[in-house]
């Protein structure tokens, strides 16, 4: 995180006097608990699935928020380059803070780009945490002092939040996943403990041999990046960094990923910072339905760390391995030449 | 302020796409997924004896097996849907609605679902369910199949028959003083976008209601809604369909409902969500198909060239349960002015599975037939064959007579000779050669026809200055993101940064499935409709506050630029959008928008022209061909964003490369089974197969279709390619080719 | 996919002496093949036991020529500079083959060994003698373009789809191979059998035996390798060849010749080869061993163009490889190999 960054507003400081998009101004809010969400104004269309959950959140937790639910219809994030951001200390940053009646911040979570989000984690726990209060209509024994409705508006506007701006980058749900009942009655039982190491990051996990690694990137750890086309080698949509070389995930098994260095297209772009050839794929048009793009520029960025010259023939070979349906080779080809020498 | 339509944006989804961060429909993280895999039939025709499921559901982690005996009962497809056919011979789907019957009608057919925890243990356990049959002889050849029809209409389409006659195409052939008769036959094809079919299906309980949530990967989000709900006797509005991105579609995933149908029984019944990716091997039974198809051409014409008569017959095939029909002749009946014109299809319905559109259905290899047989015509009378196509230029619609919307091919030609050199070829055939190789040009014309469908928009305007527009429509590579940004940028005059579009769900104002090159002529103006519409409320909000200086203002007097609102007259006096809407306490403003075609189809012919330029190189000894240059002319009115329209043109022509070369599915014809099943046997093109392509356009607007001036681009690329290649193969060769694909085996003489 | 236990290997011997002691074991390297099959339940292992951590991926001089681990890598290989130099047939079928992921995965063990393309192998749901023995041959009376037109049987008709092995057919690699008897040393061209009445097996090797090098004998003459496919990259041969010529100054003083794509194993030509040494080569001698090599060819219903393809395709490779006429593509590269060449100018 950048140094120039103001620091985080401390819980329980009294917000300063923010104007918000629709010209309000924070103070004039007092008297209902206030929610505030930050986010890049890069739009993201999974949003259209995000605001239903939210819709549907508001439905399931009528209860708790009714006060809430006149302002979170008309909720959209706010941009986290705007002067509110700035006065609250959380410029370029996904940021969730929550006021109670009196203008207090009374919760806050941030979220930092590259940070790995479930949304379904979250939706999860949410439920987790449905039945007692439907039950009891007792408020859980809520850390600091915050009442129950705020509570469960600050859990409710995080899942929010998170789901909205955070489907396509990533980062740890905010509801503890402890609370997360198990789904399935029976663990499975012919699994192996396994350690793979992701875009320099460890994860442990319990699969089947049988388990290719392509699955367990998309369905174990949800690194949905890298696409199944054909689960055959056939296609080369499921292309990864395998020791710093390209490789079918496809036709790897998870358990022999053990003791590689595995890097997928979540991992090539530096934080916001595309990889030279993310960029000059945008640039160049270098794909059109998206799907078999991260393959390409898996495939593309492996071919150009030698930094040598291809000519366009040399590269039309080296990249047939990579089935592009709506057929931007030529575009993939110009975005290659930009790039090899670079 | 520059506008935004017509420059060439980037992506604006570009940069999830490069980042892997666009969420595909097998991708949404739904907590308690569990998964579905499908047992399907092994025979190609009989009925199912018995399904045992002891030993899958024996299985670790299995949850439940869907069979014909157990699954939920569906109510039949309605006649049609939101306009189109879908019962009937010509009706675009299959109406056979899965798990309900013991019935097998082709190999591949879903027999059963089984349902477990992890994707490797339901794989697993599908393959232990014991499926015995009652097997009887399938047909499965065009020719000799028992269940033949003439359809009338394609799709139900009044506008569409496929059985016409004009003036006597019989006895102008007999008269005719040069006639030529050919048979061309094409391959069954497959879409195979590189996403597979996928659904995730969630079924809530909300007030006491049945909700289902349906991430599916289809173009069409609203019949998807409207058909799951009514087979599954749900209320439509309990039905909720997301599909922000599909990864390629080109035909397929738009007339698909038994997927997802599958998925939505198997959550139903395993009262959990539940997520079915299907197999690359089942989409060549169940992502539809295009069909073979064995077309008959007659031309007559006289010595000079003038084509008397055009006779277009084609023979094609559907499945048991789906009356879909390739309409061969779109392209001949529109081409070329013949006064004698006829044509007819035939369906036989084969035990196979069903087809339905593919990148120009009819147009891809109906038009192949026909410029084949136009180049065939050339040479029978030593005309160039852009000559010939002159002489032949149909100023009105031949088939209606009525005037073109637009229409400027001539400069197609005129310009794609140039591009490609053509006066400097030699015109003999078998006269070129480099090295072993043979060397030959070729070209044909291409069209498409410019639809334009009804849609609804939603504009809203936000109190910081940003803008949200919405419909139903879709994202499948075609840049519906981006250029419905730009135009609805233009049509609020802002920047488009401060403009969203969103798509892709069924809650979103209606939009008809993405289709037959008709996203941008259907949704741009509904977006623009909306727009206006949110602006004319927002000066009515202006007009009426005192503290505005538009205070007062007529509705006309007032117009929007650089995002603000100004008086026309004295521009300087006016103030911005986010202004207003502080002032009156709105944290924002949205109106809707609609817009349909009007009585200009009853006056006008629409359809987009080109002309494809080809040279090939073709290694006799091996039968190998492979494309040296590609160059094509293209009138397809005004363009929204020449970057991602070059992109789809080189996208349609490299799948015209593939049709012609190399791609073909092949059942066994003792059983029916797809022979041909995986991406390592069917050859879609790679990049290596790619010739340098250079594409223009005339970029002249169509003053009829709409107000943005623009006919769709996403399959005149398809079109028109097939011939331009075999007709430069025989240029090379001086062989012809009347059977698709040109694989070594046949390119190779005997 | 059915399930199977994993182990890693420590050792060569341990290797072997796990997939010996279980029913059904098998060695995994680079999976390539074997995960593709596995997926489609044509194979069906109890046991994996992974190779691919064993010490057996370096390329080192042997005896005059080269020793390839079997863990080496086909990139490996094939950009290696004295198995381009000296062996570029070899560098040829390897950048021929697959696609640069594969190339990446893909073994020197393994690649010999991987599975037919029949499709009606590859479909559980077809009946195949190779699969599952006793079922029949779907393809004999079915789709078999793309099959044997030598040595089949009635019971199989399918082809080896690998290109490397044509080519160590060509250069007579040897291999050589551990096992639960120990080690032995096969001559290539033996290492792959005919179908006869069982073709569920593909090889000589007998269970457990594990291939640890290939080795490539000492050789001072041209190779090549030519390959035709229906697409111009990322796809197997329809027919390949690869030629070995050792010159005795103007004259041929050995030619061996193997062709890819036509049979159960790679297809020498030893009439042909008999024919060519001692010759001066020429277009007409060329001619004259294609038609010797192709005498007994047996096409099918609908691979009768392998016999006309074949011979075009031998002519090629032989005036290449003895320099009558040029490379299409400089040695030792794809370009050389593909008949074709890519797509533009």
């Amino acid at each position: 995180m950048p140094d120039e960054l103001q620091p985080l507003l401390p819980t329980g400081a009294t917000v300063p006097n923010c104007e918000l998009p629709d010209g309000t101004r924070l103070h004039e809010l007092r008297g209902q608990p206030v929610v505030l969400a930050f986010a890049s104004i890069d739009w993201n269309p999974a949003q259209v699935y995000q605001s239903e959950i939210f819709t549907r959140l508001l439905q399931e937790f009528d209860a708790g928020i009714s006060s809430l639910e006149a302002r979170t219809t008309t909720w959209h994030s706010l941009d986290w380059h705007s002067e509110a951001a700035t006065q609250l200390g959380v410029t370029g940053q996904r940021a969730l803070l929550l006021l109670d009646e009196q203008g207090v911040l009374r919760w806050q979570t941030t979220v930092t780009p590259g940070q790995e989000i479930r949304p379904g984690q979250v939706l999860a726990a949410l439920e987790a945490l449905r039945p007692p209060m439907s039950v009891t209509g007792e408020a859980p024994a809520a850390a600091g002092g915050v009442s129950r409705r705020t509570f469960l508006t600050a859990t409710l506007a995080a899942s929010a939040l998170l789901l909205l701006v955070g489907a396509s980058t990533a980062a740890e749900p905010v509801a503890a996943t402890k609370n997360h009942p198990p789904m399935l009655p029976t663990p499975p039982a012919d699994t192996v403990p396994i350690t793979l190491t992701i875009n320099g990051k460890t994860h442990r996990l319990e699969v089947e041999p049988r388990v290719a690694l392509l699955d367990a990137l998309r369905e174990n750890l949800h690194l949905t990046g890298t696409k199944k086309g054909c689960d055959h080698g056939q296609c080369g949509a499921c292309t990864v960094h395998l020791d710093g070389q390209s490789a079918l995930s496809c036709l790897t098994l998870a358990v022999m990923g053990e003791g590689r260095q595995i890097t997928t297209i979540e991992g090539l772009a530096q934080g916001d910072d595309l990889h030279p050839v993310q960029a000059a794929f945008v640039k160049h048009d270098a794909f059109q339905c998206g799907y078999c793009t991260p393959g390409q520029i898996m495939a593309a960025a492996a071919l150009v760390q030698d930094k040598q010259k291809r000519s366009a023939a040399e590269i039309r070979e080296a990249m047939s391995g990579n089935l592009c349906r709506c057929a931007a080779y030529p575009n993939i080809i110009a975005a290659i030449q930009e790039t090899q020498t670079a | 302020m520059v506008e935004a339509t017509g420059t060439p944006l980037d992506r604006v989804d570009g940069r999830l796409k490069v980042t892997g961060a666009a969420r595909y429909s097998a991708e949404w993280d739904v907590p308690g997924l569990t998964y579905g895999a499908i047992v399907t039939s092994t025979v190609a025709h009989g009925t199912v004896r018995a399904i045992d499921s002891t030993a899958a559901l024996r299985a670790p982690g299995v949850l439940t097996v869907l069979t014909h005996e157990n699954a939920p009962r569906l109510q039949p497809f309605p006649e049609k849907v939101n306009g189109s056919l879908f019962r009937g011979e010509g009706g675009i789907t299959e109406t056979r609605q899965p798990l309900q019957d013991a019935n097998v009608e082709y190999a591949g057919q879903p027999l059963a679902v089984v349902v477990a925890d992890t994707l490797e243990r339901a794989r697993h356990a599908a393959s232990l369910v014991r499926v015995t049959y009652e097997q009887r002889p399938p047909e499965l050849n065009i020719t000799a199949s028992s269940r033949r029809t003439l359809p009338e209409t394609f799709t139900g389409n009044k506008e569409e028959k496929l059985q016409v006659t004009v003036g006597d195409p019989k006895v102008a052939l007999a008269a005719a003083p040069v006639k030529l008769e050919q048979v061309y036959e094409s391959a069954i094809t497959h879409h195979n976008p590189i996403e597979q079919l996928a659904s995730i299906a969630r079924w809530e309980t909300r007030n006491g209601s049945e909700f289902l949530t349906l991430y599916d990967t289809t173009r069409g989000v609203e019949n998807m809604q409207e058909v799951v709900s009514n087979s599954l006797s749900v209320p439509k509005e309990n039905v909720h369909v997301i599909c922000p991105f599909i990864g390629g579609a080109f035909g397929s995933k738009g007339w698909l409902f038994a997927p997802p149908l599958l998925t939505a029984m198997a959550a139903r019944v395993a009262k959990r969500p539940v997520k079915i990716e299907w197999r690359r091997q089942d989409m060549f039974a169940v992502a539809g198909q295009r069909a073979a198809t064995r077309q008959t051409l007659s031309l007559g014409a006289t010595r000079d060239g003038k084509l008397t008569a055009l006779q277009h017959d084609t023979q094609t095939h559907s499945s048991q349960s789906s009356g879909y029909t390739e309409p061969c002749a779109r392209v001949s009946r529109m081409m070329y002015a013949v006064p004698n014109l006829g044509f007819a299809h035939q369906l036989s319905h084969l035990h196979l599975p069903s087809p339905c559109p593919m990148r120009g259905p009819g147009e891809t290899v109906g038009g192949w037939a026909l410029e084949c047989a136009m180049d065939e015509l050339a040479a029978e009378l030593n005309l160039d064959p852009v000559e010939l196509r002159l002489r032949n230029y149909a100023e009105t619609n031949p088939e209606t007579g009525k005037p073109w919307s637009s229409k400027h091919l001539r400069e197609c030609y005129a310009r794609g000779q140039e591009l490609i050199g053509w006066s400097k070829r030699n015109p003999k055939p078998r006269s070129m050669r480099e090295g072993n190789t043979l060397i030959g040009y070729g070209m044909a014309t291409t069209m498409y026809p410019a639809a334009r469908r009804p849609a609804e928009a939603k504009a809203t305007l936000f109190a910081d200055g940003r803008a949200l527009v919405q419909s139903a429509t879709h994202e499948l590579g075609n840049g519906a993101y981006t250029i419905f940004r730009q135009i609805s940028a233009d049509g609020l005059a802002l920047p488009v940064e401060r403009v969203r579009f969103e798509l892709g769900d069924s809650a979103l104002p209606n939009a008809p499935t993405s289709g037959g090159s008709a996203t941008t002529a259907t949704i741009g103006p509904a977006a623009l409709a909306a727009c206006r519409n949110v602006l004319g409320a927002l000066k009515r909000l202006a007009i009426r506050d005192a503290q505005s200086p538009l205070y007062g203002a007529t509705e006309d007097a007032l117009e929007a630029r650089d995002g603000r609102l100004v008086r026309k007259a004295a521009p300087t006096q006016g103030e911005e959008y986010g202004t207003i809407l502080r002032r009156a306490k709105l944290p924002s403003l949205e109106a809707s928008g609609e817009a349909k075609p009007g009585d200009e189809r009853e006056k006008y012919s629409f359809y987009s022209f080109g002309a494809v330029f080809v040279k090939v190189r073709v290694d006799e000894l091996t039968g190998t061909i492979r494309l040296a240059q590609l160059c094509a002319v293209y009138d397809v009115g005004r363009l929204m964003n020449p970057k991602t329209a070059h992109s789809q043109i080189i996208g349609g022509v490299s799948m015209g490369l593939g049709a012609t070369l190399m791609e073909e599915t092949h059942y066994d014809q003792q059983n029916g089974r797809a022979v041909v099943r995986n991406l390592a046997d069917y050859h879609v093109p790679s990049m290596a197969d790619t010739p340098n392509i250079q594409v223009e356009w005339l970029n002249i607007p169509d003053p009829h279709i709409s107000e943005l001036g623009a006919r769709g681009i996403g399959e005149i690329g398809c079109v028109g390619t097939p011939a331009a290649i075999t007709n430069a193969v025989y240029h090379a060769t001086g062989r012809r080719f009347r059977s698709l694909p040109l694989t070594p085996d046949k390119v190779l003489p005997t | 996919m059915y399930p199977f236990q994993y182990q890693r290997a420590t050792t060569p011997e341990q290797a072997v002496a796990a997939v010996a002691k279980v029913s059904g074991a098998a060695f995994v390297a680079g999976g390539t093949s074997q995960l593709d099959l596995m997926k489609e339940d044509v194979l069906r292992p109890s046991l994996l036991v992974d190779v691919s951590p064993l010490p057996l991926k370096t390329i080192s001089a042997f005896e005059g020529g080269l020793r390839l681990g079997a863990g080496v890598s086909n990139t490996a290989a094939a950009i290696h500079p004295e198995v381009q130099a000296r062996y570029p047939a070899v560098s040829e079928a390897l950048l021929a083959g697959a696609s640069t992921q594969i190339r990446n995965m893909a073994s020197m063990g393994g690649n010999p060994l991987q599975r037919t393309r029949c499709p009606y192998f590859r479909d559980p749901a077809q009946p195949c003698n190779k699969r599952e023995p006793g079922t029949g041959c779907a393809a004999l009376k079915g789709l078999n373009r793309v099959h044997a037109i030598f040595g089949a049987s009635t019971a199989c008709v399918a082809t080896h789809p690998s290109d490397l092995a044509v080519a160590l057919a060509a250069l007579d690699a040897q291999v050589q191979v551990t096992g639960p008897g120990g080690t032995r040393t096969i001559a290539f061209p033996d290492l792959h059998r005919l179908p006869g009445d069982t073709p569920q097996q593909d090889t000589t090797l007998v269970p457990g035996e594990l291939i640890t090098s290939i080795d490539l004998p000492s050789f001072t003459g041209r190779s090549h390798y030519l390959k035709v496919r229906e697409r111009a990259s990322y796809a197997f041969a329809l027919v390949s060849c690869a030629v070995a010529l050792e010159m005795d100054g103007k004259k041929i003083r050995r030619a061996r010749v193997a062709l890819g794509g036509v049979a159960h194993k790679p297809w020498r030509v030893p009439a042909a080869e008999a024919l060519l040494a001692g010759k001066k080569p020429s277009e007409k001698l060329f001619r004259a061993a294609t038609e010797v090599a192709f005498a007994d060819a047996k096409p099918l219903e609908h691979n009768a163009y392998k016999l006309t393809m074949g011979r075009n395709l031998m002519l090629r490779a032989l005036l290449e490889t003895s320099g009558l006429q040029p490379l299409q593509g400089p040695a030792g590269t794809a370009f050389a190999a593909s008949v074709g060449g890519v797509g533009g100018e």
